[in-house]
């Protein structure tokens, strides 16, 4: 095994406890959407977003805001039911350090994830999602 | 609007690390190794401190307003700044006391190819 280190910038991510936010790795793009479709529906989430960060690899955020017991729950739920190796090991993460942080800058040789997919509505923890992500960008990017 | 951002990833950090150094001391007995020779040299081992960039563990969680935001990261990219462990803080608190939760590193790029 070989590693090749050279100085870089590091990793930004948005943290949130109010907003539900999922994490799929190796799974297919319709994967990814029956499974946030579905969590929409059953928890009455109002609307989702898709966001592919690598190959097979899907960021999902939900529009309604909920408070961080329920958070919770909806992320267990959602690894539990899918079987997801890398979803449940997100999940404990993000229970360990009490917030939900998805990446939207580049890491090593993954681009920033970009939106691929919308459904329902994008008023709330959407908006400001997209709202936040795009300041952080553009001052990264000056 | 309070937000939460994450700054995370590799990076090194300077600590003092211990290194075992050989070196040549000269050894005094009344029957050294030949005959006729009480002072001898004998190669020992001896433990000594440098300086040396090390893999460290730790991320940022800031939260607070869009501009404590900004000027945090503007501050921890020219730095380059790197945490001291998981630190929870708020944007300003960082901006005020930067070197009680941050120290001089780099943040680095690591590429494993096995």
């Amino acid at each position: 095994m070989t590693s090749k280190s050279n100085h870089s910038s590091p990793i930004f991510g948005v943290t949130e406890t109010d907003t539900v936010m999922l994490d799929f790795d190796d799974v297919t793009f319709k994967t990814a959407r029956y499974w946030a479709r579905r969590a929409m529906n059953w928890f009455k989430l109002r609307g989702f977003l898709i966001l592919k960060s690598s190959e097979r690899c899907y960021h999902v955020v939900f529009n309604r805001m909920v408070d961080w017991t329920e958070n919770n729950s909806i992320m267990a739920w959602v690894a539990e039911l899918s079987h997801n190796q890398g979803l449940q090991k997100w999940h404990r993460m993000q229970s360990i350090k009490v917030g939900s942080t998805l990446r939207f800058t580049t890491k090593g040789d993954k681009s920033s994830p970009r939106i691929v997919y919308r459904e329902g509505e994008e008023d709330d923890r959407i908006r400001d999602f997209l709202r936040f992500r795009r300041q952080i960008k553009r001052m990264l990017n000056d | 609007m309070v937000k939460e951002l994450a700054v995370y990833g590799p990076f090194m950090v300077y600590r003092q690390v211990a290194h075992r150094q050989r070196y040549w001391k000269w050894v005094y007995h009344r029957t050294g190794p030949k005959a006729g020779e009480k002072w001898y040299k004998r190669r020992v081992w001896k433990t000594v401190t440098r300086m040396r960039a090390v893999p460290g563990k730790g991320r940022f969680e800031f939260h607070g307003a869009g501009r404590e935001l900004m000027r945090a990261i503007i501050r921890i990219k020219k730095g380059p700044r790197v945490p001291k462990g998981y630190v929870r803080v708020s944007a300003r608190e960082f901006l005020e006391h930067e070197e009680e939760y941050s120290e001089e590193g780099y943040w680095i790029d690591i590429e494993v190819e096995s």
